[in-house]
C-alpha cells in the first residue's frame, strides 16, 4: 500500500487550489484526476471572471487554469491523470484505478474531495435523441475540442451557463434560435444576458421545451408557454427549426464518493441538493476528509478556488504544517475573500445557504 | 395516542410488504412499521433472481414454484411489469468433482418437477460464448427468472395503500407488550403506539432482536452480501449465471474444493444477472460481520477478480456502484414462518437469506392464510419458529 499525506481528488479549480495550498504549507500532496488533462472545467471557460483582483477577476478561466498548472509544476506536486477513484474506505484508504489498468490503494492522512458537479437533465419526449445535450457538454465541444455540436440551437435555461454558452456558440458559428426560461424572469448576470440579446437571440420567459422531434437526431423542437403553476398553456406551442437542444438547467453536486465514504449528508436546495455537511474549514463529518468546490454546493469557479485554498490550508494545518497564528490569519483572509464573493443579489442567498450548513453542528 | 389495527407488520422490506399486501387483500386493517425508509435494508441491496436451481429439493423448491406462479399473477394484480423476466439460468461447472455433485443434484431437482438439464461444453458455450475456457459443462434451466425488487416493493405498497394499508417509515420498534385484553401494544422510537391482536415480525436480519422484545427466541444472524453493478453493456450471454462451487459447498460440505483463504473468509460465490436496464449485477460475498453493511475494498475486488476470471471480457467493463445488504441467515438455512406457540398471535416471517426475492410472494400469501384462517399447513411445520423454542436463548 502506498502512503501520502494529502490526497486531493479532482484537479479542477477547487482541487488544484487545495493541492497548491497544502503543498505550499509543506505537506506531501498527491493530486488525482480521472481525465487525461487537469484543469476541470477551467479550460473551456474562455470568458473573463468576475470578482476582485484577489480572485483574478478579468482573467479568463483558461488562463487561470494555465497559471494554476504552472504553480503545481513549480511546487513539484505529484499528479496522477487517468486515475479514477472507486471508493474511500476506513476513512483514509483511497482506491484508485490508474489508466484503466492497475488498482492502487493509497493510504492518506487527509483526503480532499473536489469532484465538482454534474449537469441536470430535463426530460421531455425526444430528450434522448442525439442533438440533445448539456450546455456544458456543448461548451466542451466548441472550446476544447473545437467541434460545433450543431448549427441551429435551442438553449433551455437562461442562467449564466445558458447565456454564456449561447454567446460562445454564436462565436463558434452556430445560430442560437431561442433561449427559453421556465421562470418568469431571466436568470443570468446582466452583462452576459445583454451580449446575447444584442446579438439578436430571442428570449422566451415562462416557456419550456415540450418535445424534440426527429428520426435519428433532433430535427425540430416544440416550445410552449407555461402558466404560474408551471403547466403548459394549450395553443401557445411554437415549433422551432433546430438540430441541437442544449440544457442549462443547473448542476447537481457529485457527492457519491463522499457519501459512500460515510460523510454525513445535508439537503440544501439552493446549492444543488444533497451535499456533505462541512464546517468553515471545509472539513466534513469525517475528520480526515475535506471537500471543496461544487461538491460542497454549486457555485462558481472563483468560490471553488477559495474553498480549495481553505481546505488545503486547513488539511495542512491539521497535520501540523501551519503555525497556529499563520493559520488564523490565513483562515480569516480566506473567509473574507469568500464573503466578498458571496455578496450582492446572487451571492447573498448562497452566503445564507452556506451559513445554514455550517450552523448545524456535527460529531 | 394509540392507533388500532388488525395486524401490525414489523419490517417494510419485500417480505413485510408482501405480508402486508396479502393481509390487506384478505380484508385486514394493516400497518407496516419500517425502521428506515423505502428499500433501506437487504431488499434494496440484493440481486433480482428468482432462482430454482439453487434450492434444495424439498420445501424451498416447492415454495419457489408456487412463488413463481404468484409473481406471474402479480404482474396483472399490481398493474406493473415488476421487471419480471425469464432469461433462464446456468450453473457453471469447473471440474469432474463438481460435475458429479451437480449431476446428482439435477436428478433430484428433476424428480421434483424442475425442468433442468446438464449441458455439454459445446452447448454451454453456444449460450455463453464469452465464458472462460476452463468450464467443462453447465446446468441449464429455462425456469430461472427474475424480478426487480424495487418495483415489487413499490407496487406492493402502492396497491396495498389503495386498499387501506398503512406504511410508516422511520419507525423503529422499541417495545412490544401484551395488554390485559390480549392485544399487542407496539411502541416505536417516536413514542407512537400501535395496538392489534396480531403481530408479524418481518424484520429480516433484525428479526431476532424484534422477537427478543417479547421474550421469544428467533436465531437470526446478519450475513453481509456485497454486489457490484456494471455500466450498461450489450448482452454477453443468453442466461443468468452462477457458480457450482457455491452450490457444491452448500450441498456437500464435506467435499474438498479449492478455495483461497480470502474466498473462504468472504464466502465468495459467483452470480451474474442482467437487469432490465442493461447493466449487470455481479455477486457476491456471504460474510458474517455483524450489522456492518458497508461495502469493502476487499469484497469488491474479490468480486471483480472472480468475475473477470469467469468472463474475461468483463475486464473492459466499468462497474458503477457497489451495494451491500444484510441477508437474514438461520442456523439451518431455512426461513422462519409461522406463529410462536409461546405467544399466540405473534408470527415471524423472516430468515430467507438469499431467497427473499424468490419467496416473497408465497411467504406473504401463506402468512396471510395463517393469520386470517388460522390455517397451518402440515408441510410448513419444518419452517415453524417453534423449532428453535427448545434451545431457547442459546444460539442468538
Amino acid at each position: 500500500m502506498e502512503e501520502r499525506e494529502v490526497v486531493v481528488i479532482g484537479a479542477g479549480p477547487a482541487g488544484l487550489s487545495a493541492a497548491l495550498e497544502a503543498a505550499r504549507s509543506g505537506a506531501h500532496v498527491l493530486l488525482v484526476d480521472e481525465n487525461s488533462k487537469p484543469g476541470g472545467q477551467l479550460f473551456k471557460q474562455i470568458h473573463k471572471f468576475f470578482g476582485s483582483r484577489d480572485h483574478r477577476a478579468g482573467v479568463r478561466g483558461i488562463d487561470i487554469g494555465t497559471q494554476l498548472l504552472e504553480e503545481a509544476d513549480a511546487l513539484k506536486i505529484e499528479v496522477w491523470l487517468d486515475a479514477e477513484v472507486c471508493g474511500i474506505f476506513n476513512q483514509r484508504d483511497v482506491w484508485i484505478v490508474r489508466n484503466k489498468e492497475k488498482s492502487v490503494n493509497v493510504r492518506a492522512q487527509r483526503i480532499i474531495i473536489a469532484t465538482g458537479a454534474v449537469e441536470n437533465s430535463v426530460n421531455f419526449p425526444g430528450w434522448s435523441l442525439p442533438g440533445v445535450m448539456g450546455a456544458g457538454a456543448a461548451q466542451t465541444m466548441i472550446n476544447l475540442h473545437r467541434v460545433l455540436p450543431g448549427f441551429k440551437v435551442l438553449m433551455v435555461g437562461s442562467g449564466n451557463v445558458g447565456v454564456i454558452v449561447s454567446y460562445q456558440l454564436l462565436q463558434a458559428g452556430a445560430d442560437v434560435k431561442a433561449i427559453v426560461e421556465a421562470a418568469p424572469r431571466l436568470g443570468g448576470y446582466g452583462v452576459h444576458t445583454a451580449k446575447v440579446r444584442r446579438a439578436g437571440v430571442p428570449f422566451h420567459t415562462s416557456h419550456t421545451v415540450l418535445e424534440a422531434r426527429g428520426t435519428d437526431h433532433v430535427e425540430s423542437a416544440t416550445i410552449v408557454q407555461i402558466d404560474d403553476k408551471w403547466q403548459p398553456i394549450p395553443g401557445t406551442e411554437k415549433v422551432l427549426d433546430v438540430d441541437t437542444i442544449c440544457i442549462a438547467a443547473g448542476l447537481t453536486p457529485l457527492v457519491e464518493l463522499a457519501f459512500a465514504a460515510g460523510c454525513e449528508p445535508l439537503y440544501s436546495p439552493l446549492l444543488g441538493g444533497m451535499v456533505p455537511w462541512h464546517d468553515a474549514s471545509m472539513r466534513t463529518s469525517i475528520p480526515s476528509i475535506y471537500i471543496a468546490g461544487d461538491i460542497s454546493g454549486v457555485e462558481e469557479a472563483s468560490t471553488a478556488m477559495e474553498e480549495g485554498r481553505m481546505a488545503g490550508l486547513s488539511a495542512a494545518h491539521s497535520l501540523g504544517y501551519v503555525a497556529e497564528q499563520v493559520y488564523e490569519v490565513g483562515f480569516k483572509a480566506a473567509e473574507q475573500r469568500m464573503l466578498a464573493l458571496r455578496s450582492g443579489l446572487f451571492g447573498q442567498k448562497r452566503r445564507d445557504a452556506k451559513a445554514a450548513i455550517m450552523a448545524q453542528t456535527r460529531g | 395516542m394509540v392507533q388500532s389495527y388488525d395486524v401490525l407488520v414489523i419490517g417494510g422490506g419485500i417480505i413485510g410488504l408482501s405480508c402486508g399486501y396479502y393481509l390487506t387483500k384478505q380484508g385486514k386493517r394493516v400497518v407496516v412499521l419500517e425502521s428506515g425508509g423505502f428499500a433501506d435494508g437487504a431488499s434494496g441491496a440484493c440481486d433480482d433472481m428468482i432462482l430454482f436451481q439453487s434450492k434444495k429439493p424439498g420445501i424451498n423448491l416447492e415454495l419457489a414454484f408456487e412463488s413463481l406462479e404468484l409473481y406471474k399473477s402479480l404482474v396483472g394484480e399490481l398493474e406493473d411489469s415488476l421487471g419480471f423476466a425469464n432469461y433462464g439460468g446456468m450453473v457453471l461447472i469447473e471440474n469432474e468433482r463438481e460435475l458429479e455433485v451437480m449431476e446428482e443434484f439435477v436428478m433430484q431437482q428433476r424428480s421434483y418437477g424442475l425442468d433442468v438439464e446438464i449441458l455439454t461444453k459445446a452447448a454451454m458455450r453456444k449460450k455463453q460464448p464469452f465464458l472462460h475456457e476452463r468450464f467443462i459443462a453447465s446446468t441449464y434451466s429455462s425456469m430461472d427468472s427474475q424480478a426487480y425488487p424495487f418495483a415489487v416493493m413499490h407496487r406492493f405498497a402502492r396497491k396495498g395503500r389503495q386498499m387501506g394499508m398503512q406504511v410508516v417509515h422511520k419507525s423503529p420498534v422499541v417495545g412490544i407488550q401484551k395488554d390485559g385484553a390480549g392485544d399487542f401494544l407496539v411502541t416505536t422510537a417516536q413514542n407512537m403506539q400501535y395496538r392489534a391482536p396480531h403481530v408479524v415480525n418481518a424484520a429480516g436480519a433484525w428479526a431476532g432482536k424484534v422477537a427478543d422484545l417479547i421474550g421469544l427466541n428467533v436465531p437470526m444472524e446478519p450475513r453481509r452480501g456485497q454486489i457490484i453493478i456494471t455500466e450498461k453493456i450489450p448482452a454477453i450471454g443468453e442466461t443468468n449465471l452462477w457458480s457450482a462451487k457455491y452450490l457444491v459447498t452448500k450441498l456437500k460440505p464435506g467435499i474438498q474444493i479449492d478455495s483461497t483463504e480470502e474466498e473462504k473468509r468472504l464466502g465468495l460465490a459467483f452470480a451474474l444477472t442482467r437487469t432490465e436496464g442493461d447493466s449487470y449485477l455481479i455477486g457476491s460475498t456471504r460474510e458474517f460481520v455483524g450489522y456492518d453493511k458497508r461495502t469493502t475494498m476487499e469484497g469488491i475486488r474479490a468480486i471483480i477478480n472472480q468475475a473477470v476470471s469467469f468472463i474475461p471480457v468483463l475486464k473492459d467493463v466499468n462497474f458503477i456502484r457497489a451495494i451491500a445488504g444484510l441477508r437474514p441467515a438461520t442456523p439451518d438455512g431455512k426461513m422462519v414462518l409461522g406463529e410462536h406457540a409461546g405467544v399466540p398471535g405473534f408470527f415471524t416471517a423472516a430468515g430467507h437469506e438469499g431467497d427473499g426475492i424468490s419467496l416473497a410472494p408465497i411467504t406473504g400469501k401463506l402468512l396471510a392464510d395463517m393469520v386470517c384462517e388460522g390455517r397451518s399447513d402440515a408441510r410448513l411445520e419444518e419452517l415453524s419458529p417453534n423449532r428453535f423454542a427448545s434451545n431457547a436463548k442459546e444460539v442468538c
